[in-house]
């Protein structure tokens, strides 16, 4: 939240032609100064429309024109018409400045885009399930895939299928890179990464960079989705990414820093389990302050047209 | 939240102030109940305020009031004859006297609120509300509208 306090109060008072009957100060806004009740002894210029006025608005008790008001029937008048002027003023106001219709308060209505990743229901088994439906036959395919390959580059012929957990510590050895070029063409095309990217406002490739004080820097190679440019910083969760290695990072949110390097809260879009389901296999979490991000290393030969939707 | 934001007049797009509100009271550490509504409406306020130093609007406030509720007298009875007067009286206002306005008349809100939500001194509240209603009303006197 950014806050901006009024520098200026006093000066505004002022400015804004506070009359004498109203100080600045908290204190009695509708009691004349005692000058002006020596030398102003009439009744009526002494309760005149700026005291009654406070008096309406309710600013001030005004014990005195209170008891005046009992005793002056003109005075009454006076206060009833100020009174009604007041209405006359609260209904323009009502007519200049119309609420908005029922239909504005509608999530679902085109003008809350941008709300839907907050406005989703708490996340449901169904919803769970849905978002599974989407996730673990792409990151299964890429594991499986990513291993393989590994596994062919390092030992020749294929000989057996890997549990994801192995997978994911290969996928994760600082050497090897953890998607193979062919395995993000195949097993994780411009088709399924859509469907992964719906889940995201914000997604880009970067180029990892050097991690100091906990934080990684991302150097934004390509904008997938949302606006980012420039170095992105990110906390490290479970571990960085090597150094030089292309990266896809997903956020919840666009909300990036208006600088582009400053991290800041992002929420995404995926719930908690599937959120720790990835973070058991290969792919990381990173964290903009207590939120996390997915990330998903590339091969330093893949082709970012074929890949990117 | 709209008709503060819209009468704040910072900046045209009130529906991306007023998301930006909902993101931001999403994201906060909400305070202690005792204080939420003087937090609450300064985050609105302040959101209002930062948009427009971003995106400053280049209409008049009593322009595009004119906008989204067109003069009708004839639907609305003689007293909306001095729509208009109001219209102006409104747009000459400063954004902190129409601040006043929104929160006592469109939320209602306490005065000691007000003070919190525009982090000002009860007495600043008192001053600007005194001053806004004032102006306002001689708007409706201009065109003979006060009561006698």
């Amino acid at each position: 939240m950014t806050d901006t306090p009024d520098k200026n109060t006093e000066a505004d008072a002022r400015d804004e032609g506070a009359t004498p009957s109203v100080p600045d100060n908290g204190a009695t806004p509708s009691v004349p100064d005692e000058r002006s009740r020596t030398t102003v002894p009439d009744e009526r210029a002494r309760l005149d429309d700026d005291r009654l006025l406070a008096y309406a608005l309710g600013l001030d008790d005004d014990a005195e024109l209170a008891a005046a008001l009992a005793e002056d029937e003109e005075l009454r008048r006076r206060l009833d018409a100020l009174q009604a002027d007041l209405d006359e003023v609260g209904a323009g106001l009502e007519r200049l400045v119309p609420a908005p219709d029922e239909v504005y308060a509608d999530p679902a209505a085109a003008r809350w885009d941008g709300l839907r990743p907050f406005l989703a229901p708490p996340p449901e088994r169904r919803t769970a399930r849905r978002r599974w439906r989407v996730l673990v036959p792409a990151l299964g395919a890429i594991l499986a895939v990513a291993v393989v390959g590994a596994f062919v580059l390092r030992s020749g012929p294929l000989v057996s299928q890997r549990s994801t957990d192995e997978a994911g510590t290969a996928a994760e050895s600082a050497d090897a890179p953890a998607v193979g070029a062919d395995a993000s063409k195949s097993a994780h095309g411009a088709g399924d990464l859509a469907a992964d990217l719906e889940l995201f406002e914000t997604a880009f490739v970067a180029r990892a960079g050097e991690v100091a004080d906990g934080r990684q820097r991302f150097t934004v190679v390509r904008q997938v989705k949302g606006t980012v440019t420039g170095d992105v910083y990110v906390k490290v969760v479970d571990r960085p990414i090597p150094a030089e290695t292309l990266t896809l990072v997903m956020f919840g949110t666009g909300a990036l820093g208006a600088d582009g390097d400053v991290p800041v809260p992002a929420r995404t879009a995926l719930d908690a389990e599937a959120l720790q389901r990835i973070r058991a296999t290969a792919f990381l979490t990173l964290d903009a302050q207590g939120v996390s991000a997915v990330v998903i290393p590339l091969p330093p030969d893949v082709d970012l047209d074929q890949l990117l939707p | 939240m709209h008709r503060i934001l819209f009468l704040q007049g910072y900046c045209d797009e009130v529906d991306d102030a007023v998301q930006e509100v909902f993101i931001k009271v999403f994201r906060a550490e909400l305070p202690a109940e005792e204080v939420f509504l003087g937090w609450f409406y300064r985050l609105i306020l302040n959101t209002g305020r930062d948009l427009g130093r971003r995106r400053r609007t280049r209409q008049g406030l009593a322009q595009r009031l004119e906008q989204v509720a067109p003069a009708r007298p004839h639907d609305e009875g003689p007293r909306a004859a001095a729509d208009p007067a109001l219209r102006a009286a409104l747009g000459d206002l400063g954004p902190e006297l129409r601040e006043v306005v929104a929160l006592r008349y469109f939320v209602d809100l306490p005065l000691e609120e007000i003070a919190a939500a525009q982090d000002v001194p009860l007495g600043t509240v008192k001053s600007r509300l005194h001053t806004a209603m004032k102006r306002l009303r001689e708007a409706l006197e201009t065109h003979g509208f006060v009561h006698d």
